[in-house]
């Protein structure tokens, strides 16, 4: 077959060379808004979470204040990292990936613009109340509902903006990266609205806010980071994805199956145990999309991998999909009611969600922005070694972090289940476990700190223009 | 039945519905009849390094 029967969804060269870029002019203001909010995020969240893991170190250090006391210290870093910096950069991502892969300009970019100062006003005020004392009291959903109203305006303007740009498109059909960001920008606004309706109360009230927590992760961060991921792979390596058909099938498995894994998080909880068992059936169904996507990425990289010496794009995004496969699986593991009783209520848990939003998501992220960031600024990254630096110091802390967790939490979680053992026993011995917590979550800090700084020189236009990207020793691997 | 249940199940029958729909509407659209082409969507003139001209 000849190229350009290859390329029966593209029109000639030099029209698909004026129409991206056409679509990255239209873009440009709003994804920059996006991804600096978001790294701004990234750093205020990383300090508050340290501080709260060093509390279990120090438990008299900043107690004088209420606003610094560890519920709420704990609470600004999850909503800080959660819909600060991975939510806004997802945003940010689909801002700039959807117009490339619809050939069609950004419609009304001042919407998206609009929506990113909202969502910070969101944040700047939700976080502000909790750190006031003023919290919904629902795990993932602190920030009190009058405000939660400012990003339901946000999302909906960004809505306008995206849809707009579908419905203007100039492809036949859709990448699977743009089925996966539509998706989960429709999913957000519908699972966030529900879950924030003031008509829930008692064990309804919990059974939706684990419905909605778990969703936040599968239907939002997750599809959004997939996209990152489907898009990145083949256009690094400049080859199309193993099986078209299969990532496919990831994708409406995913749709079909996820909505319902929350509720494993309330077994043991008053609810009907045909209703536990259902989530948990869902969740073990989560093995198909996993299974899917992990087949297609690893055929897709097989004989390539020497690829990710070259390029952080790569490194990143790749570490951060193998990273996807284990949490996944671990998380329908976790759902299981024999592995469940021992391991929920405990710091296992906790491990687990930063394995996922950490070490699959955010690390997507950062080679999404490894890649995009040069071409909105028009300067190359300065440093290779800050790079390199970043990536081992995140890899080396998300992991440390999780393995020190794992254990600590699997013997809190046998320790409180022996009833011959005093309850004292349980918080004793992860003690040394929560020690390695924090060292991992001080490498985390530095990384991020570390790619905030290496970020403020690229925006900044600081250091040496390059013609090629500095890391790649003229290979040409972004 | 538990109002809970009630709720979750509404939510998550609410949300089979709109993927079903969403699903037939992309398949009556030929989403899926030669959706392999799409993989080539990703690529243009930004790409690291090019296709090699692997058939869709």
């Amino acid at each position: 077959m000849s190229a350009a029967a290859v390329y029966l969804d593209s029109p000639p060269p030099d029209v698909a060379i004026a129409e991206r870029v056409a679509a990255d002019e239209s873009t440009r203001r709003p994804a920059l808004l996006f991804f600096h909010s978001a790294v701004a995020w990234l750093v205020i969240g990383s300090v508050f979470g340290l501080v709260a893991s060093l509390k279990f170190q120090f438990p008299d250090w900043l107690t004088g204040e209420a606003a610094l006391t560890f519920g709420r210290v704990r609470t600004v870093h999850l909503n800080a990292v959660a819909y600060g910096w991975a939510g806004m950069a997802l945003v940010g991502l689909a801002v700039w990936m959807i117009p490339r892969l619809v050939r069609a300009p950004l419609y009304r970019p001042g919407l998206a613009v609009a929506a990113a100062w909202g969502w910070n006003l969101w944040l700047v005020l939700g976080l502000g109340a909790i750190l006031a004392g003023w919290n919904d009291g629902l795990e993932w959903l602190e920030i009190p509902y009058p405000i939660d109203t400012i990003v339901v305006v946000a999302g909906g303007l960004m809505a306008i903006s995206v849809l707009g740009t579908v419905a203007r498109r100039k492809t036949k059909h859709f990448y699977v990266s743009v089925w996966y960001a539509l998706a989960a920008l429709v999913w957000f606004p519908i699972i966030f609205a529900t879950a924030n309706l003031p008509i829930f109360g008692g064990v309804e009230q919990a059974a939706v806010n684990w419905w909605y927590g778990h969703n936040a992760l599968g239907l939002f961060i997750t599809p959004l980071a997939l996209a990152g991921a489907y898009y990145f792979i083949p256009k690094v390596l400049g080859r199309p994805i193993q099986s078209y058909y299969l990532s496919l099938v990831g994708f409406w498995a995913l749709a079909f199956f996820y909505s319902l894994n929350g509720i494993h998080h309330l077994i043991g909880g008053p609810l009907p145990a045909w209703l536990i068992t259902t989530s948990i059936t869902a969740s073990v169904m989560m093995v198909i999309p996993v299974a899917a996507t992990a087949v297609n990425f690893h055929t897709t990289m097989v004989g390539r991998f020497a690829a990710l010496k070259h390029s952080p794009t790569l490194r990143f995004v790749v570490a951060g999909s193998m990273i996807y496969t284990a949490v996944s699986l671990q998380g329908s593991v976790e759902a299981l009611r024999g592995f469940n009783r021992i391991a929920h209520f405990t710091h296992y848990t906790v491990g687990h969600a930063h394995l996922g939003v950490y070490g699959f998501a955010s690390l997507i992220l950062f080679g999404c922005l490894y890649f995009i960031i040069p071409r909105l600024v028009d300067w190359e990254w300065p440093s290779d070694k800050l790079i390199r630096w970043h990536f081992w110091l995140a890899l080396a802390g998300v992991l440390i972090y999780v393995v020190s967790l794992s254990i600590g939490g699997w013997l809190q979680g046998e320790a409180m289940l022996d009833a011959s053992r005093p309850f004292m026993d349980s918080v004793n011995l992860t003690k040394p476990y929560l020690i390695v917590r924090s060292v991992g979550g001080t490498l985390m800090l530095a990384a991020n700190v570390t790619f905030a700084w290496h970020y403020w020189l690229v925006v900044r236009r600081r250091g040496t223009a390059r013609l090629e990207p500095a890391w790649s020793a003229g290979e040409g691997l972004a | 039945m538990n109002p809970a249940a009630v709720y979750i199940i509404a939510i998550c029958g609410a949300g089979a519905v709109i993927a079903c729909v969403a699903f037939i509407w992309a398949a009556l659209k030929g989403e899926f009849a030669d959706a392999s082409e799409a993989a080539f969507l990703v690529f243009d003139d930004d790409d690291v390094q090019h296709p090699s001209g692997e058939e869709p």
